[in-house]
């Protein structure tokens, strides 16, 4: 393999930024439509990561390892969104964990297929095309993190929440 | 007795010993540290987390489908051994086969719809006025298929004569969040196992055959926990 050359390296595409993408939860329950909450206000997100688990068989003196499961990040993520004097991330996000689990019945107002959704992050290239889109399949949030109020700096408020999800599907990649 | 052992070992030097265990060794293509080189010519290990087991032939009752089972333990037929003094030494013989029970864990809907399965066959055994069924009214058959890991069908256990013998107890409690564990321990008659991998026309001259398992004490346990199939 010879070294590269100036014409392979610029020969690449343009490199995608980070910050270029958008996760639509789509309509949620109790809440409804979030293209104008969770979506425009939606500050940090990750596309989650995949593994496939792996086991160790010793035999005599040498390990031998093979791949075990599919695994998809324990099955949850955090997402961040900034919240505004609305209140409407926190708000949507409230009444979504409300709907799963109520705080004076401990009942959930539907079964998974009613609470769960079905998320897409779209990231997008400089000019505005979609370059990858994943979903996340069975989505709901299970935990609402503490808000920081304090008095010793100004900054804006983040709403943080964990997300429950079972698999993930990459845009890009075939599913066999 | 004694005198004429102690000759004959005496009569053996270490260095003749271990070549002849060599060429007996050789002989027979064991022994020997295994190398490198031989381990890598092993196949991929059989996965202890792909498998299926469907449950069939339940006289009234429809197929439980495997995507209920969630946990596995079975065995195969097992000998029982019985005693002959011959010689001056005893000396094993089989006696009667038997399938030891298989043990089942399932997945619980919310509506307790395995639960109401397992109820519903349960009383094709003794009815709730305390009739006792023929065993042909309540024995079903449970198909365990195990597969490596392309998704590639490689053996079948077929359990014949299954019938729930004994439901696990319930574990419910307020100090957290977990599904109800529904568990059953089904007796079973017979073992009668298909293996259809590719690799067994070479070892065994045919690609796919149906034999009762002769094994003595061989048991499979699987769990979701993920590994190899541990035979004991």
């Amino acid at each position: 393999m010879p070294a590269l050359t100036q014409t392979q390296v610029q020969s690449l595409p343009d490199v995608l930024s980070i910050d270029r993408f958008t996760i639509n939860f789509g309509s949620i329950p109790t809440f409804g439509d979030t293209s104008t909450t969770l979506l425009i206000k939606c500050l940090d997100v990750y596309i989650p990561g995949t593994s496939n688990e792996r086991f160790v068989v010793p035999l005599a003196n040498v390990n031998r390892t093979f791949r075990g499961r599919k695994n998809f990040m324990q099955n949850q993520m955090q997402i961040s969104f900034v919240e505004t004097t609305d209140m409407s991330s926190s708000a949507a996000l409230r009444q979504w964990l409300e709907y799963i689990v109520g705080t004076n019945t401990g009942n959930s107002q539907g079964y998974i297929a009613s609470y769960a959704v079905t998320p897409t992050i779209n990231v997008y290239d400089t000019t505005g095309s979609i370059a990858d889109t994943i979903q996340l399949f069975r989505c709901y949030p299970d935990d609402l993190q503490p808000v920081s109020l304090s008095t010793t700096t100004t900054q804006q408020m983040l709403i943080q929440a964990t997300f429950s999800f079972d698999y993930v599907l990459y845009g890009n990649t075939p599913v066999t | 007795m004694s005198g004429i052992i102690g000759s004959v070992t005496s009569a053996l030097s270490t260095e003749s010993v271990t070549g002849l265990v060599g060429l007996v060794s050789s002989a027979l293509g064991i022994g020997g540290v295994p190398s490198l080189s031989q381990y890598e010519g092993l196949l991929d290990p059989a996965p202890d987390w792909m498998w299926t087991c469907d449950i069939v032939n339940v006289p009234g009752l429809s197929a439980l489908s495997n995507v209920f089972v969630r946990e596995l333990n079975f065995s195969f037929n097992h000998a029982n051994a019985a005693s002959r003094y011959r010689n001056g030494i005893y000396q094993q013989y089989p006696t009667q086969f038997t399938a030891n029970p298989a043990s089942l864990t399932f997945y619980e809907p919310y509506n307790y719809s395995i639960s109401y399965y397992l109820e519903q066959w349960s009383l094709l055994i003794r009815s709730k006025t305390g009739a006792f069924n023929t065993p042909n009214m309540y024995m079903g058959s449970l198909i365990i298929t195990l597969y490596d890991p392309t998704g590639f069908q490689q053996m079948m256990v077929q359990l014949d004569g299954a019938w729930p013998m004994s439901r696990h107890p319930y574990t419910m409690s307020y100090q957290g969040s977990n599904m109800t564990m529904v568990g059953c321990d089904f007796s079973i008659n017979n073992a009668s196992v298909t293996y259809i991998g590719t690799g067994m026309s070479t070892l065994l001259g045919t690609s796919s055959i149906t034999t009762d398992l002769l094994s003595v004490g061989g048991s499979v346990a699987s769990s979701l926990t993920g590994g190899i199939v541990q035979l004991v």
